[in-house]
């Protein structure tokens, strides 16, 4: 599951120091000790921190991984990274003789197969077997004026028809 | 069931029902919307069911107090907001037919209990082959699920009833229905009970669109393991008098719903920065894109406000206009799957 900013910042704030209490996160990051002690337990049980004690945390090995997939602490420009690194696989597909650049990967080539068939079937109306009094009582019914209905539908489409032009 | 081979004969039959119903499918609720001479006519359920000792006097009880109920082989069940009374009474939790938006792959009396639920507020078709739209949940981001079983489970139903099915993103369904000025131009929240539904689109044609599995059952499941009560009490203290406006003078339970709901809001807004961040070619949109909120999690007062500070702090890479609240927040799904629906009707 991706971490939001404020877990990654927790992470940040412990790497610095290779371990931090609830205190010192609480003073770095300026959010709220309880806050940060829900954060921190959220943080071990998935598996980012380990508890050293009470109140204080370290750095787990999923916890590393994330912070060096956001480019953090590696002391590099992820962006000049990602510049050298396509011009390393240009130079490498002029020499095998690749068209166009690199070659996609077959998990790239998965990823863009659609599939066109449908499997249309009946489902059972598996309600006819229960009793019930739902249909005597009724459901609960709310109005609302449609004033701006027509408008919206006549709107929707001929705009529905501009927008797929385009 | 009269069913007629031209349109005309069903306004003579029916007065001036319109043809084409719009459904959301909700985790917490079933809505059909349907519209009849000037006005726009809901119908809707409380998902949600509880198991009741089942004897004859229990059964006269609920019929003389018109609680809605279910009976299955030898099995009773409250359905209904009346199910969500009872398990407060008893201390225990409703058992739900939806999970995370889809059906619930845990709960054996799923499948009768969504049919029944949708058969009762969507009815009979108007005439034979009617559109009908129902919402569907966006692929998760953050879950190891996706959607087409629940898709083709609604959809091979509906057409039992001799409905003509389509689907339609719970987040396009709020764009179509709340963001017409805009020429369907911006983004739509749902903060449901199993998923958050979010759409971007640019004059109604989706950009991108996704969902995340946490919540507003998220939200009632980690306060009641927070405070130690039970998730039916805490959605119901959510659902009846959570303000987020408020700083002080707040409950254990208030303080804990409050945490909680920042933590949503946030994770909600990340995910989106993220789908800017993965979409290649976005079209070029010149003004600041309206934001439109909905869905029952969104209801406390405050919701908007809140959203929009933990916004200004995390920013989106698109100047954003303005963020309000859907006119009627629970009733926006069912209102533009009917927009849609309405629309296909009268191509034909």
């Amino acid at each position: 599951m991706a971490l939001v900013a404020t877990e990654q910042s927790i992470l940040k704030v412990i790497a610095e120091s290779g371990q931090a209490t609830v205190l010192q996160i609480n003073r770095q990051t300026g959010l709220s000790l309880g806050y940060v002690e829900y954060l921190c337990s959220y943080l071990v049980r998935g598996g980012y921190l380990n508890s050293k004690g009470p109140g204080s945390f370290c750095l787990a090995p999923k916890g590393k991984k994330i912070l060096v997939s956001i480019g953090y602490g590696l002391g590099l420009d992820k962006e000049l990274v990602k510049e050298l690194a396509s011009q390393v696989a240009k130079e490498v597909a002029k020499e095998i003789g690749i068209k166009g650049g690199v070659r996609v990967s077959p998990e790239k080539e998965r990823e863009k197969l659609q599939i066109k068939t449908d499997f249309d079937f009946p489902v059972e109306d598996e309600s006819l077997a229960l009793e019930s009094n739902i249909k005597k009582i009724g459901t609960r019914v709310e109005k609302e004026k449609s004033d701006d209905m027509d408008k919206t539908v006549r709107l929707f489409k001929e705009i529905h028809k501009r927008g797929r032009k385009r | 069931m009269t069913k007629p081979k031209g349109g005309k004969g069903i306004e003579n039959l029916k007065g001036q029902i319109q043809k084409g119903k719009g459904v959301d499918i909700g985790t917490m609720f079933v809505k059909c919307a349907q519209k009849e001479s000037e006005e726009i006519i809901f119908r809707s359920q409380r998902n949600a069911f509880f198991e009741v000792e089942h004897t004859d006097f229990t059964k006269r009880i609920l019929d003389n107090s018109k609680v809605k109920y279910i009976i299955k082989e030898d099995k009773l069940y409250v359905v209904g907001d009346e199910a969500l009374e009872f398990a407060n009474m008893f201390n225990k939790e409703t058992r739900r037919p939806l999970s995370r938006g889809v059906i619930s792959p845990t709960e054996k009396e799923a499948l009768p209990m969504v049919e029944l639920l949708i058969k009762s507020v969507i009815g009979e078709p108007t005439y034979k082959d009617e559109i009908v739209y129902f919402s569907v949940p966006g692929e998760p981001l953050d879950a190891d699920f996706n959607i087409l079983y629940h898709i083709k489970m609604v959809e091979g139903f509906l057409k039992t009833l001799e409905y003509t099915p389509k689907p339609i993103n719970e987040g396009h369904a709020i764009i179509l229905s709340e963001l017409a000025e805009e020429d369907f131009t911006g983004m739509g929240i749902s903060f449901g009970g199993g998923m958050v539904n979010v759409c971007l689109s640019f004059m109604s044609v989706p950009v991108f669109k996704f969902s995340v599995a946490k919540a507003g059952d998220w939200i009632d499941q980690q306060v009641s393991m927070a405070v130690d009560e039970t998730a039916s009490r805490v959605s119901a203290i959510k659902e009846s008098s959570l303000d987020l406006s408020k700083e002080k003078g707040l409950s254990k339970i208030e303080s804990a719903l409050s945490i909680y709901y920042n933590h949503l809001i946030e994770y909600v807004i990340e995910n989106i920065k993220q789908e800017f961040a993965k979409a290649h070619r976005l079209p070029r949109i010149t003004k600041p894109i309206s934001i439109t909120l909905s869905g029952g999690t969104s209801l406390p007062k405050g919701f908007a406000n809140r959203f929009k500070q933990i916004l200004d702090q995390l920013k989106l890479p698109v100047p954003v206009g303005s963020i309000r609240m859907a006119t009627q927040p629970l009733r926006s799904v069912a209102k533009g799957a009917l927009v849609a629906a309405s629309a296909d009707e009268s191509k034909k």
